[in-house]
């Protein structure tokens, strides 16, 4: 009777254990990043292997076609946006849309508020925007679409063309100095050597002297 | 008597156009069901790949059929595999582990390195001498004479690296898949780099390289192509058919295989004569 007992507690025990542990493995917070660059293998691996330093990390996925990045975490360690938005960066990439949603259902964005641009009175521009790559299609995109006055910007990696509409308050000049900030060699503007040179790898473009 | 002018003739004919160089064509292309190829050497008949999407190493036949799964790795690259009669090695570098995996028959073991490895890319092995491309350090470790030299730094110039891939030690010099350059590096044994080969030729991550006696092989990733260069750093051919993100190539006699990344296939290039009228 008495090892019953026994053996009924160790039960119970181990039952509450499994249960307690199973609870903590579905607190997990999920993070949804698409990144731009990760034509190859060697880059998605790349992400990857940064990310390892945050421990406790699980369920990693990536689409090296798309730029979709995932993975879950625990909880209990609150994980920030801006810690995993550094931690991309610091893997050479360039995060763009990242969602956390945290294990109460609540959820987390980076998207900044776009620019209320009057739809009405819209005109389209072009320029010539030198790059390389998905990543620096993203990068010129973003500058620019957080321009005052510009409702959007689609830069083409083939032609190096960049349309952009906007409402006229943005002149092309303060346009080319923006992706000159980021990098990116225009026409008229070149972009400092110390920007270009930080640029990640793939974004490396030949540079029109 | 008209026979014979008409033999001779065709003998004549036969020496005015003789063969005076070779070029790679497209033979086939082989699916490999659920690898994704980064890493491919050969061994007799079949190949062995390094499968970075699935943590694996496999063996294939000539069909592309898995023959032998020789074991789990973390993000495994580009292999070295050295087979004479008393040995066969593999080396897998394990990009996920910082380490080198040495597989012995059953056995595996790692390679002891002195200095930390970011991200291993590449291995070659030749004689007592190592190579490895170390992806995240923009270096290449080399090992010869009992010690280690770490080769290169961060940086676009000669004898600087970004983000190195591949790396193959030839008698007298190493070559080097540099491929955020987009070019490959050749260095001296004594450490000095001597040639950068693909400059101008617009590759886009040159992730892969093979050398023999007389060619050099880059794998131009993005563009889908394989630039094929004299040992002088020439461009000689390009080859397209069939290839779409290219990992690695090699030379097995007459007959070049190509690792398709993306799609999951190896494709195979036959050497050809050119014939040429004089």
């Amino acid at each position: 009777m008495k090892n019953s007992i026994y053996i009924l507690s160790i039960l119970i025990g181990l039952f509450a254990f499994a249960k307690a542990e199973s609870q903590n493995n579905q607190e997990r917070d999920t993070f949804e990043i698409q990144v731009d660059g990760l034509g190859c293998p060697f880059c998605a691996y790349g992400l990857e292997k940064k990310f390892k330093e945050f421990k406790g990390i699980k369920d990693v996925a990536i689409d090296i076609e798309t730029g979709d990045f995932s993975f879950t975490y625990p909880a209990e360690k609150s994980l920030s946006m801006q810690a995993v938005i550094k931690q991309v960066e610091k893997a050479g990439y360039t995060p763009n849309l990242a969602t956390i949603t945290r294990a109460n259902g609540d959820v987390e964005t980076n998207a900044s508020n776009h620019n209320e641009v009057a739809s009405t009175s819209l005109q389209e521009s072009t320029l010539w925007v030198n790059g390389k790559c998905g990543m620096c299609k993203a990068r010129i995109e973003k500058a620019v679409s957080n321009l005052p006055g510009v409702a959007s910007a689609t830069w083409d990696v083939d032609s190096k063309q960049l349309t952009y509409s906007h409402d006229g308050s943005t002149t092309v000049n303060q346009v080319e100095q923006k992706v000159a900030q980021v990098g990116h060699d225009t026409k008229n503007t070149k972009a400092s050597d110390q920007v270009y040179d930080q640029l990640p790898g793939c974004c490396h473009y030949k540079r029109v002297q | 008597m008209k026979l014979i002018y008409v033999l001779l003739s065709v003998v004549l004919l036969g020496c005015s156009q003789q063969p005076v160089e070779t070029e790679w064509t497209y033979e086939k292309s082989i699916s490999l069901d659920g690898i994704n190829p980064i890493g491919l050497v050969s061994d007799d008949d079949q190949y062995i790949l390094s499968d970075g999407d699935h943590n694996r190493v496999v063996k294939v036949d000539y069909t592309g059929e898995i023959t032998q799964t020789i074991g789990e790795f973390e993000r495994p690259m580009h292999l070295d595999y050295i087979k004479d009669k008393s040995t066969q090695r593999l080396f897998i570098p394990e990009y996920g582990k910082d380490s080198i995996a040495v597989i012995e028959g059953t056995n595996k073991s790692y390679l002891s390195i002195t200095d930390s490895l970011d991200a291993p890319a590449s291995i070659s092995m030749f004689k007592d001498e190592i190579a490895i491309a170390d992806f995240y350090n923009h270096r290449v470790l080399y090992f010869s004479n009992g010690t280690w030299q770490s080769l290169g730094s961060e940086g676009k110039k000669l004898g600087q690296f970004y983000y190195p891939t591949d790396v193959q030690i030839m008698k007298n010099h190493l070559y080097i898949a540099d491929a955020y350059n987009d070019r490959a590096q050749v260095w001296t044994k004594n450490g000095e780099p001597v040639m950068e080969i693909g400059m101008n030729d617009n590759l886009k991550a040159a992730t892969g390289i093979h050398v023999t006696a007389t060619e050099l092989f880059l794998t131009d990733f993005e563009n889908d192509r394989i630039l094929i260069y004299d040992r002088m750093g020439d461009l000689k051919q390009i080859i397209e058919k069939g290839i779409d993100k290219p990992t690695d190539v090699i030379q097995n006699d007459d007959e070049l295989i190509i690792a398709n990344y993306r799609k999951g296939e190896l494709v195979f290039y036959k050497k050809t004569a050119i014939k040429r009228k004089q």
